[in-house]
């Protein structure tokens, strides 16, 4: 995957990127060290509140700019979160805003040259999806009591086979957060790897001959590319949110 | 004096504004229409000044106004409303392809951590994770099957929204 | 393949534990993401990026716009009623308007009406006093043309008589004036016969 040609003086790094590291010093990567990592959620959630707290500072009731971009935002996820999960499920807004917001502004960071992306990283979307996966299997309980566990009982089965189908029923319900997780940060790393691979073709005319038809092409499938990723970075963030949704409607509302 | 009403009209939508000055106007309408019911030719006026500029109401292009401000209204009305189609239009097929296998992937590793786990524990090492990784694969299958019926259903209710919308 | 790539974290993680070994230098040969050296760390970083997030939008920023978006919302759901009640006075005003034409109409036409009748009894009276007259007069011509008719006949008679007697005379005839007188009062009235 991470192919490494230094034949030609090329040099593929795609996944270089990813890597987290001290932002300060050159120590161990410890829990509380400040990284690449940390620098970029903080960018993520500094952008987030620029946006949300100093463009509706005006309160304007005919929006600026920015405000009316807030407000958008705010109605998106809002009427998502109504349609899709019901009124009820209305008091997890802000759980639901806060990951779509930190999903989307980590996303469209990382799109900057030099970027880091949070989002591509397992450990990061896996925490999301767990957080999602918690918050949904515990309304589950509290809305529903025990009888949440019926959905994992399918009482249509003959009686041998319903112990075999709990199990793999189980084994679905947990295939949701990972699939989540694993959607997330594979299309967030792809692109990523993937427009690094074409970045590392561009500089061939400075080398050989073959650079002439190679670099155009790597710079058109660069901005090909980037176009694509800014498309994915805001459909990701839609689909992990209204999965979300979707999950909280099945936690609230459960029948199959 | 039309077009420059008119102007006005599309411009800052004070529609309302405008026909709102008729009513004050109201009154000098009976008085004027009262001189105009007078018997002698000769005592009825041919221009009040301060009726002029309104007594354009009865033209029929007065009536298109208001007809224009009872659309404009009604449609005003009709985006205030709460829309209830359209949630996820820009779901589109290759966002569903891509999450059916990102779920069966995620099936067979749970499946394969599982096992691998249970055999480790019980160190049994091929049979839990042969069983589970089986298990997991058939419970990605029915979570994708899910989500194709799933996809299934938000395209044709698309679709028919769509008729809905077309007709 | 995520088989592999899996095992290879593994590995690397294993790695890992033993020779303490950098993320970065571990990392080169796979993929940085499956460097379970740094999850703790980015962990710990993103369930603090998360919480002040959430309490900067749940605390701030939400209650913020959703307070604006309801403002606006009934804003403008004021305005489109007060739009309405204006047009509907305008249309009001408007029918009051032509109502008020009708009845100017109605007025003037009665106007018209009574005018004409008066006129009409006036030009009546008139046109019966030049009738009256007109026939008073015919009848005085009248009269009078009977009184010349009368007087011409009278001396048309008288002539008549007179030049009877002189041709009788003449004829050598003797007749008394009072027969000639009444043959020929009977010639004229009794015509030719």
């Amino acid at each position: 995957m991470a192919a490494e040609e230094h034949g030609e003086g090329l040099t593929f790094h795609p996944m270089d990127q990813f890597i987290v590291s001290p932002l300060f010093g050159d120590g161990d990567v410890g829990v509380f060290t400040i990284t690449n990592a940390t620098l970029w959620m903080a960018l993520s959630v500094l952008a987030a509140a620029l946006l949300f707290i100093a463009g509706t500072r005006g309160r304007a009731i005919v929006p600026t700019r920015i405000q009316s971009v807030a407000e958008l935002a705010y109605g998106f996820i809002h009427k998502m979160v109504e349609d899709v999960a019901g009124k009820e499920a209305l008091s997890f807004f802000p759980y639901i805003f806060t990951v779509f917001l930190f999903i989307v502004f980590s996303n469209f960071l990382g799109l900057l040259p030099m970027a880091f992306t949070p989002t591509s990283h397992i450990a990061v979307t896996a925490i999301l999806a767990i957080g999602v996966f918690l918050t949904v299997t515990i309304v589950g309980f509290v809305k529903n009591g025990a009888g949440f566990l019926g959905l994992f009982w399918v009482s249509s089965a003959p009686l041998a086979l319903r112990p075999v189908l709990a199990l793999i029923e189980v084994i679905s319900y947990f295939v949701r957060p990972v699939s989540h997780s694993i959607r997330l940060a594979g299309n967030m790393m792809a692109g990523h790897a993937v427009i690094k691979v074409f970045a590392a073709f561009a500089p061939l005319i400075l080398i050989s001959g073959i650079g002439v038809a190679v670099t155009p092409l790597s710079i058109i499938a660069i901005t090909a590319m980037y176009g694509l990723e800014i498309l994915v970075a805001f459909i990701q963030a839609y689909v992990f949110t209204i999965l979300t949704c979707v999950y909280l409607k099945d936690a609230l509302h459960p029948s199959h | 004096m039309t077009g420059r009403r008119g102007a006005r009209f599309s411009a800052c939508g004070s529609a309302a504004q405008d026909n709102f000055i008729i009513l004050f106007h109201k009154l000098s309408y009976h008085e004027y229409l009262l001189t105009l019911a007078s018997p002698d030719p000769r005592l009825r006026p041919t221009v009040t000044p301060t009726v002029a500029g309104t007594f354009a109401m009865s033209e029929p292009n007065d009536l298109e106004r208001l007809k224009a401000l009872d659309a404009r209204l009604a449609s005003l009305k009709k985006a205030q409303a709460p829309k209830t189609n359209g949630v996820a239009q820009g779901h589109d097929m290759a966002n569903y392809a891509w999450r059916m296998v990102t779920e069966l992937v995620a099936g067979l590793l749970i499946g394969f951590g599982i096992g691998f786990g249970l055999d480790k524990v019980f160190d049994t090492m091929p049979l839990f994770l042969v069983l589970f990784i089986f298990l997991g694969l058939v419970a990605g299958i029915r979570t994708m099957m899910r989500t194709a019926q799933e996809a299934q259903r938000k395209s044709t209710q698309a679709g028919t929204a769509a008729k809905n919308e077309g007709d | 393949m995520e088989e592999t790539v899996l095992e290879h974290g593994a590995e690397q993680a294993a790695e890992h534990g033993a020779a303490a070994a950098h993320g970065a230098e571990a990392a080169s040969g796979g993929m940085p993401q499956l460097d379970f050296a740094t999850f703790p760390n980015q962990i710990f970083w993103l369930v603090v990026a998360l919480v002040v997030l959430y309490f900067i939008l749940s605390r701030v920023a939400l209650p913020r716009i959703g307070s604006v978006l309801a403002e606006r919302t009934g804003t403008i759901t004021n305005d489109i009623a007060a739009a309405e009640t204006y047009k509907q006075q305008a249309a009001e005003a408007e029918a009051a308007y032509h109502k008020a034409l009708d009845d100017a109409r109605a007025a003037a036409a009665k106007v018209v009406e009574e005018s004409r009748a008066e006129i009409q009894k006036e030009l009546d009276v008139a046109i019966a006093k030049a009738d009256a007259e007109i026939a008073a007069r015919t009848a005085e011509s009248e009269a009078r043309i009977a009184e010349i008719r009368e007087s011409a006949a009278e001396a048309v008679s008288a002539v008549a008589k007179d030049t009877t007697q002189e041709i009788l005379t003449a004829f050598g005839v003797q007749a008394d004036a009072a027969s000639v007188g009444s043959a020929v009062d009977k010639r004229l009235n009794g015509g030719a016969a």
